[in-house]
């Protein structure tokens, strides 16, 4: 007996007795300490499994290799999808298998996601020392993954088998093992479902042939699953326990949870309560609410007094219905809420003034209650942001509401989102029979005699002005154009923008920001109509609640005003076809699965029928999406007609959906064919990857073709079907962002050899090789723009002199020294200097840095892409500022003054940068005056300009500089909030703040201030 | 010796152009001199070979402290020349400083400045130091830098380096008068990690620098139209995966069969023995407490190099 458990006991080690680490739930847990023996006596070169599954076995394996200090490469196969064995699971499954194998074994590890059959390809034969086949169960398939990958093995291989004493569920493990044990030294223990030792290899180690050997002694082979079994059963009642305690933890996490929620729950009813009492403080902003919600009332009490109207004008031609028809408007009439509601219609009358005194009464209480009122900061914030969504016009100028509002809509458009999910009815036409017309036409010419055209244009984004003058230059003849804004402030700035526009008459009118761009356009321009044949209607279209839209504007403006030939191409549409009444876009794509009624149809019906229009509701639709087009005017008389007021619109809430201004836009190709109109839709095929039916015209013939053939009519009774199936949404086409990049960089642009450019440079104490080399980059990169004759540096030494270094240089004209008088007032007299010397453009750039060859071609590019209205910023390279820009637009929230194009009509309107700042934050007061007195800010990536990245100054003197500059940005720029945040640091470096109070600037202008993200002055980028 | 800094820049695909420009300008850039810049091209022909060499002299502009070499890889096999290409670099170097790049990827001015330094003040023959990783969105005329990515990768010195390459290609400076020339052939078999392969060569046989493994000199680009990256969360498949697998077999070869030099072992600090000592000898040695230092992160690709990345 001794010596049986001796010949036993060769066959155990420590390494039988390790803890296996990695506790699952498995059918294998019981081989764990035969597994940690195997591998320590194995010693394998490569280690493969078939079927990891949860990893148990897998991660015994990987824990031996490591605590035995192996070289080891393991390998786990299995595709981690399940199988009818173990049952199918999801990617949580392998993800925690990796997470596990990434954090303990990754050094020598690797799973493979594939199948026995894929993976078997990449393993060279004779190449595996250790094989663990634990794949499907079934006879056929075991048989196959062994003889598959019996090529692969070495001549040291072994191979387990589990399952191998299992002999239900069609399980055939055993059966192959029958058969295998003939042919080769095997051992098989019988707990745990079987485990099969196969000594494949021709040249085992010793310890394993020993042991297989050993093993043929019936004694020995009892005493060893005696030993190996009792051993396994321990780690199994561990997992057990495990498992127990995971259970346990699991439900007193479930309960920690719900008293969690209770708590929660409790908390926010007890702020919901003091919220409730604050709201009752705040009566003045309440009354605001009230005022509000009544206007909202009144107005859709209206509609529906008018829908009361259109179906009285019904009932009288339908005898059987007008009887309950007029019940019901009687019961209406000598309802409660018509007699409740009576108030409401007297308030609605209450003069603007007296309104107006109410909401600045109501201002100053919502500004005291929060300054002062002894609230939870809790309370005081939702009051906050219940007086943002009941007075947002109060608010609008300060970064907290714009901070609020763009939460509030991005909350919107998830909400929305949501929504759509659930399936709305289809109602476009199907892709390829939603037909368009290639611009530009093979024929067109430019319009004789010129139209009569007025330009509408709702501008609420007054900066994108500079994109819209842009593409209205298109249009290669004289026209009025009409801009409406809702602010003085953007009127101001607008007017700068427009100042020297000579495309002929404009005007510019303030309107109530209500109705988005169609009140203004159909009510504050209904004047327009009437003196003009044609209109185009266009606006500041953002649409930033969906990240594919961000294009939406950009592809509209392109393709029916991309070229002076596509606008020829439209008025010759217009000319040659009389009964035209409108010419549209054909859909954005990213857009194109949202062509639907929405929200809107109840809205669109109601005031349909006021036209005349009957809809229905599962008929074709299709219309302007985005609301731009070409109408002639009299195509729009229906709703002209109607003598919209701007009250009869929605309140603006950011709505995305469900306003009758969405209303209205779905029912422009209605509206012209109610007047009596077709309407059309325009193409620009290169902007159109994928869409098809769109139809090229040669000549007038084939235009006709197409109008005979290719129109739909709405009110035609007869209609196509609606598309049966929603359409999977595609990306802009890549032409798109090509013609928008170019053409707000102007790359296309030709520089003009007049142009005069100046190089001003203001050096302090920089070495020679700064000197030299930023001086030579210029004059490189002025050279390779074309500008030899035009080109001058400016330089001026606020620290030691340069005149020695580059006295050789004739292209540098140094102006007197006056001492360190700081950045930007050296800068202003090399400006001052150059300017009147004739220059067009002023480029600041830093001593230390260096212009790529190809920058001062591209900032002049962009400069004549914005008509000298810009204030441009080369980039910073490599290391660019984190702050955010449009890589479309190329806009920015403030212009650095490291590498700095400046225009002429910048410096004679808004002046240099100011004396005040000795150092930095002068570029961002100059970027600040420049957006609000019109001007474009804009970087230009294609500028390349060099500088140093890892010697930045950090030390408390430059601090000092730094802080006091953003001081004095703050006093200017009316922060005190920023003031005192710097003074805090200043005292923390033991300094005191400047004593420099510049002059405020106007309160209109502090609308483009952002102090809400310390020195970035602007979102960033990372 | 030579105190010419010369950079291989490899180069396969003209659509790239400017990226290349930025790449080469980031070099001129340098606050270093004199520069050598080797621009390794991939079978390119006659008149494009004359067209890049009119680019990057215009590039230089009449900057006299910077030669420029243009090597033409022209032999049809292998398809993807990335180690040729290096060899053909590293072939047409002086004996100077040696340090690669590549086209879609750019090095801070002060790069070769602080990496010459520390070859200059200890003797070594390759002095480390980091690169920062970001996203960039390719666009036919720039490129837009969306963020910053946390790197697949970190280590922080030679033990390190020997489990894992954190090293990018263009974030070392390497002595070349100290390295014997056959230490510094790229192995053309290796479809991946053919810099790390030189990297386990150099630092088990000669001094290495890690002192400035925290400051960054330069930008690693990960770009968003995928021409630089594989995709392997959540395991490799089919080519990839081969590849994967004859690497790592490869590497670990390399390790076992590397020996570490005498003069490597006494700055390691291990006793002297007679007895070689391999690369996998120094990891189990230093193993105990350190395999977590070197952070393997979640969604780490393998990071190939990036001339051949398309």
């Amino acid at each position: 007996m001794s010596n049986t458990y001796t010949a036993a006991g060769k066959h155990l080690s420590p390494a039988s007795f390790w803890v296996p680490q990695y506790l699952e739930a498995s059918a294998w847990a019981d081989h764990a300490p035969f597994a940690f023996w195997l591998l320590e006596h194995h010693q394998p070169r490569t280690l493969v499994e078939l079927g990891t599954h949860g990893g148990y076995s897998y991660f015994a394996f990987c824990q031996a290799v490591k605590a035995c200090d192996l070289s080891t490469q393991c390998y786990a196969v299995d595709t981690w999808k399940g199988d009818e064995h173990t049952g199918f699971y999801d990617e949580a499954f392998f993800q925690r298998v990796s997470d596990y194998n990434e954090a303990h074994y990754a050094a020598f590890s690797r799973l493979v996601r594939a199948t026995f059959d894929e993976a078997v390809k990449h393993f060279s034969d004779g190449s595996i020392d250790f094989l663990h086949v634990d794949g499907l169960h079934f006879y056929d398939d075991v048989k196959h993954d062994f003889e598959t990958w019996l090529p692969k093995l070495s001549d040291r291989a072994i191979v387990l088998f589990h399952d191998t004493n299992v002999r239900e569920r069609n399980f055939g493990v055993f059966q192959l093992w029958e058969e295998l044990r003939k042919d080769f030294p095997s051992f098989e223990f019988l707990h745990g479902h079987g485990l099969g030792v196969l000594g494949c290899g021709t040249n085992l180690p010793e310890d394993i042939a020993e042991f297989l050997t050993a093993a043929r002694n019936p004694s020995v082979a009892t005493e060893l699953r005696h030993a190996y079994g009792r051993l396994g059963a321990a780690f199994k009642a561990d997992i057990t326990a495990k498992e127990e305690i995971d259970h346990q933890k699991e439900r007193v996490r479930a309960l920690k949870t719900k008293l969690s929620i209770s708590e929660t729950e409790t908390r926010s009813l007890q702020a919901r309560e003091k919220a409730l009492e604050a709201e009752l403080m705040a009566l003045e902003a309440e009354l605001m609410a009230l005022e509000n919600a009544l206007k909202e009332a009144a107005t859709r009490l209206e509609v529906q007094w008018t829908q009361i109207s259109a179906l009285t004008k019904q009932v009288q031609d339908l005898t059987q219905r007008s009887d309950s028809q007029k019940q019901a408007i009687r019961a209406l009439e000598n309802s409660t809420s018509w007699r409740v509601t009576a108030p409401l219609r007297f308030i609605r009358r209450v003069p603007k003034q007296i309104s107006w005194g109410i909401r600045q009464a109501a201002k100053s209480s919502a500004q005291l209650i929060y300054q002062y009122a002894p609230l939870p900061q809790s309370v005081k914030i939702r009051l906050v942001y219940v007086s943002f969504r009941i007075a947002p016009a109060l608010f609008q100028n300060t970064s907290t509401f714009r901070r609020w509002k763009s939460q509030d809509r991005r909350e919107k458009a998830e909400a929305l989102l949501v929504k759509r999910q659930r399936p709305l009815r289809e109602v476009a036409r199907p892709f390829v029979i939603d037909h368009s017309v290639a611009v530009p036409f093979g024929y067109c010419k430019i319009p004789t005699p010129h139209p009569k055209l007025a330009v509408i244009c709702h501008l609420f984004y007054e900066n994108m002005a500079p994109e819209f003058q842009r593409y209205l230059a298109n249009i290669p003849f004289p026209f009025d154009l009409f801009i409406s804004t809702d602010t003085p402030a953007k009127k101001t700035t607008i007017e700068g923008f427009f100042e020297n526009w000579k495309y002929g008459d404009i005007e510019i009118r303030v309107m109530e920001n209500r109705g988005r761009d169609i009140a203004p356009k159909l009510v504050g321009f209904r004047d327009v109509y009437d003196t003009h044949e044609y209109v185009l209607s266009i606006h500041s279209k953002a649409s930033d609640h969906e990240s594919v839209l961000a294009n939406w504007r950009g592809f509209l403006l392109e393709n029916f005003l991309g070229s002076p030939e596509i606008v020829n191409s439209v008025f010759t549409a217009f000319n040659q076809r009389p009964d035209l009444g409108i010419i549209a876009s054909q859909h954005f794509e990213p857009m194109r699965h949202w062509v639907n009624w929405g929200g809107n149809f109840e809205l669109a019906d109601n005031l349909a029928r006021r036209m005349g229009i009957a809809l229905l509701a599962d008929k074709v639709l299709d219309f302007p999406s985005g609301s731009m087009f070409w109408a002639r005017s009299s195509a729009l008389m229906p709703v002209l007609d109607l003598n919209l007021t701007i009250e009869e619109f929605h309140a603006e809430n950011d709505q995305i959906d469900g306003t009758l201004a969405h209303a209205i836009e779905r029912l422009y190709f209605y509206i012209c064919e109610r007047a009596g109109y077709k309407w059309i839709k325009i193409a620009h095929p290169p902007l159109f990857e994928q869409t098809p039916a769109i139809i090229s015209v040669e000549d007038p013939g084939a235009f006709d073709q197409f109008m005979s053939e290719h129109i739909l009519t709405l009110t035609e009774p007869v209609t196509p079907a609606p598309r049966t199936a929603h359409p999977t949404p595609v990306k802009s086409a890549k032409q798109l962002i090509v013609r928008l990049q170019e053409k707000a960089l102007g790359s296309n642009q030709i520089v003009e050899s007049t142009t005069n450019v100046i190089v001003g440079i203001v050096t302090f104490n920089n070495s020679a090789k700064q000197i030299r080399g930023v001086v030579g980059s210029a004059r490189n990169a002025m050279t390779q723009a074309g500008l030899v004759s035009n080109a001058r540096i400016y330089v001026v030494d606020n620290g030691t002199l340069s005149q020695s270094i580059l006295q050789t240089d004739p292209s540098v004209v140094h102006l007197q020294t006056l001492g360190n008088v700081g950045f930007g007032k050296a800068h202003n007299r090399l400006m001052a200097k150059a300017f009147s010397n004739g220059a067009d453009i002023y480029v600041a750039a830093n001593p230390d840095g260096s212009f790529h060859p190809d920058a001062i071609r591209a900032l002049v590019q962009m400069m004549q892409a914005h008509s000298g209205r810009a204030l441009i910023e080369a980039i910073q390279f490599p290391d660019e500022h984190p702050k955010a820009y449009d890589p479309f637009s190329f806009e920015t929230a403030w212009a650095s003054g490291a590498c700095l194009a400046i225009p002429r009509l910048l410096f004679d309107t808004i002046g240099g940068f100011d004396d005040a700042f000795f150092m930095y934050c002068e570029d961002v007061d100059l970027s600040w005056r420049a957006r609000a007195n019109g001007f474009a800010v804009r970087i230009c990536p294609r500028a390349l300009f060099l500088h140093g990245v890892t010697d930045r100054d950090t030390d408390p003197a430059h601090l000092r500089v730094t802080y006091n500059s953003g001081i004095i940005l703050a006093r200017k720029w009316g922060s005190p909030k920023f003031e005192s945040w710097l003074n805090l640091e200043l005292k923390a470096i033991g300094f005191d703040p400047a004593d420099v109070q510049p002059k405020k600037v106007p309160e209109e202008w502090i609308r483009v201030a952002d102090f809400d993200h310390e020195f970035s002055f602007s979102e960033t980028r990372w | 010796m030579s105190n010419q800094v010369n950079t291989v820049v490899r180069f396969h695909d003209l659509t790239r152009l400017h990226e290349l420009k930025r790449c080469i300008f980031s070099l001129v850039g340098q606050t270093y001199r004199p520069l050598n810049i080797i621009l390794a091209l991939q079978r390119f022909t006659a008149s494009d070979v004359t067209a890049m060499k009119n680019t990057v002299a215009r590039l230089i502009g009449g900057d006299d402290t910077i030669t420029i070499s243009i090597v033409n890889y022209e032999q049809p096999e292998p398809a993807d020349a990335r180690s040729a290409l290096l060899n053909l670099g590293v072939n047409q170097a002086n004996d100077g400083y040696l340090a690669f790049l590549d086209y879609d990827d750019v090095l801070y001015p002060e790069a070769y400045q602080l990496l010459t330094s520390r070859l200059l003040q200890t003797g070594a023959a390759i002095a480390f130091a980091t690169v920062r990783v970001m996203r960039l969105n390719v666009y036919d005329q720039f490129l837009y830098a969306e963020s910053r990515v946390t790197p697949p990768f970190s280590g922080s010195d030679l033990v390190d380096l020997f489990q894992v390459n954190f090293c990018p290609l263009h974030s070392y400076l390497v002595d070349r008068g100290k390295i014997s020339a056959d230490v510094l052939q790229f192995n053309t078999s290796l479809a991946l990690e053919e810099d790390y392969d030189v990297l386990l060569r150099i630092c088990a046989k000669y001094r290495s620098d890690f002192s400035l493994i925290e400051t960054c000199v330069g930008d690693y680009y990960y770009k968003t139209d995928g021409s630089n990256t594989v995709p392997t969360e959540g395991g490799l498949s089919g080519r990839a995966l081969s590849q994967y697998i004859d690497v790592r077999t490869a590497m670990e070869e390399m390790r076992r069969t590397t020996t570490i030099s005498k003069s490597v072992q006494r700055i390691l600090g291990l006793p002297a023995s007679d007895s070689p000592v391999t690369i996998r000898d120094v990891i189990k040695r230093f193993s105990s407490g350190r395999l977590s230092r070197v952070v393997r992160r979640p969604t780490s690709p393998i990071a190939i190099n990036s001339d051949q990345r398309a």
